[in-house]
C-alpha cells in the first residue's frame, strides 16, 4: 500500500451509470487497490469521527489518527469514496425490489424499497459502519452534500424517490421538506445505533436488520402521512 | 458533587500554573464564561475535538490551565453543561405542564417534550450552540450516559409518565423503538435548525414554534402507527 494521495477531489469521478454493472467496474479500477485502508479510515471516522484532538475515552487505536488524511487527502474524499461504493453495492438489490412492484405500489411497497436494500446490505457486512459514518458527515455541510450527492447519483434510488412522492398526500411544501428531513435522520440514526450496538457487543433492540427496516417502514409511512396542523397550535389542514 | 466541585470545596491546591482567583462571586462568573464559550466550541467543533486549553484560551484566560481547575475532566464540563440545559428547558415545561387541562392527551404531552426545547432555543436566540450540543451528546454513547444520568428532572420524568398512559398497546420492544425515533427526531431537527441559522442559510418553516407543531405532528402520528412490524422478520 503506497502513501500517495488519490486524484484531488474534484477529479471526475466514476458515477453509477445506467446499469450497475458499468458502476461496479469503474468502482473496482477506482478503489480496489485501496479498499482495505478505504474501510480502516471509513470505520475510523464512522467511529470517532474527524477529530483534531485526542479521543474522549478510549486510547489512540493502532490506526492511528493520520490515517484517513495520510491515505485519502481529506474527509470528503474519504466520504465519497464510501458513499459511491456503498450506493452502487445496493443498486442491484433495489432494481430487484423494483421489478417485484406493479402499478399498485403504495407508499410502503417503496418505502420498502427504500429501507431494505441498505439494511439487506448491512445484514450481509456483519459490522457495518456506513450508517455511523452519515451520522458524523450530516452535521457537516461539506459532507452532507458529498453524500447527498452520491446518493441521488443512483437511478434507481431517484426512481424510488420520485415514485413515493407520487403516493404521498398532499402537503405545504415547508412541510414535505421538513418530512423529508425528518426521515433521512431517522434512518441514518437508527441504523447508526444498531450498528454501534453490533460493534460494541451491547444488546439490540431487533434480532435482524429486516426487523429493524420492518420497523422503519412502519415509522416512516406514519411520519409521511401524519395529519398536519400549521400556524397557530390547533389549525389544521387537510391531508390523508 | 463532581470530583472538580469536591476539588473546589477543598480549596486552590492544585499545584502547577499561577491560581485562578475564586474569590466568591468572581470564581462563579468565571466558571460560567468558561461553560458559555465550551458549549460554543463543543457545539461547532465537536466535544471531543476540542481540548481544555482551546477553552480556556478561547475564554480569554491567561492561564489556559484554568479549565481543568473548574472542572476535573471533560466528562464533568459535559455533565455541568447538560445540567445547566435541563435546568433552564425544565422551567418551561413546568408552565406548560401547569397549563394542561384536566385530561391531557398524547399531543398535550408530547407537547411538553418538544415545546419547552423550542421555546428555550427561541429565548436564547436568535443564535444558539444547545442543539447542536445536546445532539452530540446523545448520539456518542460515553456521552449519552451522562446525559441519561442528568436527565431525572421531575417535569420530565411527569411528561414521560403521562405520555405512557395515553400511549396505545403495543409490544414493549416497539415501543423502545419509537421513543428512540421520537428522540432522533426532536434533538437532531432543532440541532439542524440552529446549525443553518448559525451559517446564515435560509430556513423553513419561520419559526422556532411552527418547527415544533411540526414535530409534534410526526411524533404523535408516529407513536400511534399500526404496528406491522412486530414480529422480527429475521428472513431477509
Amino acid at each position: 500500500m503506497n502513501g500517495r494521495r488519490r486524484p484531488s477531489p474534484s477529479a471526475p469521478q466514476s458515477r453509477p451509470g445506467a446499469t450497475a454493472g458499468i458502476a461496479d467496474r469503474q468502482l473496482t479500477r477506482h478503489y480496489a487497490p485501496r479498499v482495505p485502508n478505504l474501510d480502516a479510515a471509513g470505520r475510523l471516522f464512522a467511529e470517532q469521527g474527524a477529530r483534531s484532538g485526542r479521543r474522549f475515552t478510549e486510547p489512540t487505536g493502532p490506526c492511528g489518527t493520520t490515517l484517513t488524511s495520510r491515505q485519502f487527502g481529506t474527509t470528503v474524499d474519504l466520504v465519497r469514496g464510501i458513499t459511491h461504493r456503498f450506493t452502487a453495492d445496493v443498486e442491484r438489490a433495489r432494481a430487484g425490489l423494483i421489478a417485484e412492484l406493479d402499478e399498485a405500489a403504495g407508499l410502503r411497497d417503496w418505502l420498502r424499497c427504500l429501507v431494505f436494500p441498505w439494511t439487506d446490505h448491512f445484514d450481509r457486512q456483519g459490522t457495518p459502519y456506513f450508517s455511523r459514518m452519515c451520522a458524523q458527515a450530516l452535521p457537516d455541510p461539506r459532507l452532507r452534500a458529498v453524500v447527498t450527492e452520491e446518493a441521488l447519483a443512483s437511478p434507481t434510488f431517484q426512481h424510488t424517490w420520485s415514485a413515493l412522492k407520487h403516493c404521498l398526500p398532499p402537503m405545504p411544501a415547508t412541510i414535505a421538506v421538513q418530512r423529508g428531513e425528518i426521515a433521512q435522520q431517522v434512518i441514518v440514526r437508527m441504523c447508526a445505533e444498531r450498528e454501534t450496538a453490533l460493534a460494541t457487543g451491547t444488546p439490540t433492540m431487533w434480532s435482524s436488520w429486516r426487523g429493524l427496516g420492518n420497523g422503519l417502514v412502519d415509522a416512516l409511512a406514519s411520519i409521511w402521512t401524519a395529519p398536519c396542523t400549521t400556524g397557530q397550535e390547533g389549525q389544521r389542514c387537510d391531508i390523508g | 458533587m463532581t470530583s472538580a466541585e469536591e476539588a473546589r470545596t477543598r480549596g486552590g491546591r492544585r499545584t502547577g500554573g499561577a491560581e485562578p482567583d475564586v474569590g466568591v462571586g468572581r470564581g462563579e462568573a468565571t466558571r460560567n464564561a468558561i461553560l458559555d464559550v465550551a458549549l460554543r466550541l463543543f457545539a461547532e467543533r465537536g466535544v471531543t475535538a476540542v481540548s481544555n486549553r482551546q477553552i480556556g484560551a478561547a475564554a480569554g484566560k491567561g492561564n489556559t490551565s484554568v479549565v481543568g481547575y473548574y472542572f476535573a475532566s471533560k466528562a464533568d464540563l459535559v455533565r455541568a453543561l447538560v445540567r445547566r440545559f435541563n435546568t433552564r428547558a425544565n422551567v418551561a415545561r413546568e408552565a406548560r405542564i401547569a397549563r394542561l387541562g384536566k385530561t391531557p392527551d398524547l399531543r398535550d404531552w408530547v407537547g411538553c417534550l418538544v415545546h419547552p426545547y423550542t421555546e428555550f432555543l427561541n429565548t436564547e436566540g436568535p443564535l444558539t450552540w444547545d442543539a447542536r450540543f445536546v445532539a452530540q451528546v446523545l448520539t456518542d454513547p460515553a456521552l449519552r450516559a451522562i446525559a441519561v444520568e442528568e436527565a431525572s428532572t421531575q417535569s420530565l420524568r411527569r411528561t414521560l409518565d403521562g405520555l405512557g398512559d395515553c400511549m396505545p398497546e403495543m409490544p414493549v420492544r416497539i415501543m423502545r423503538e419509537r421513543s428512540r425515533i421520537a428522540s432522533h427526531v426532536i434533538v437532531q431537527m432543532c440541532a439542524e435548525r440552529e446549525h443553518a441559522l448559525a451559517e446564515g442559510l435560509q430556513v423553513h418553516p419561520q419559526s422556532w414554534d411552527e418547527v415544533a407543531t411540526g414535530l409534534v405532528d410526526v411524533i404523535v402520528a408516529m407513536w400511534t402507527a399500526p404496528v406491522t412490524a412486530a414480529e422480527d422478520d429475521s428472513a431477509g
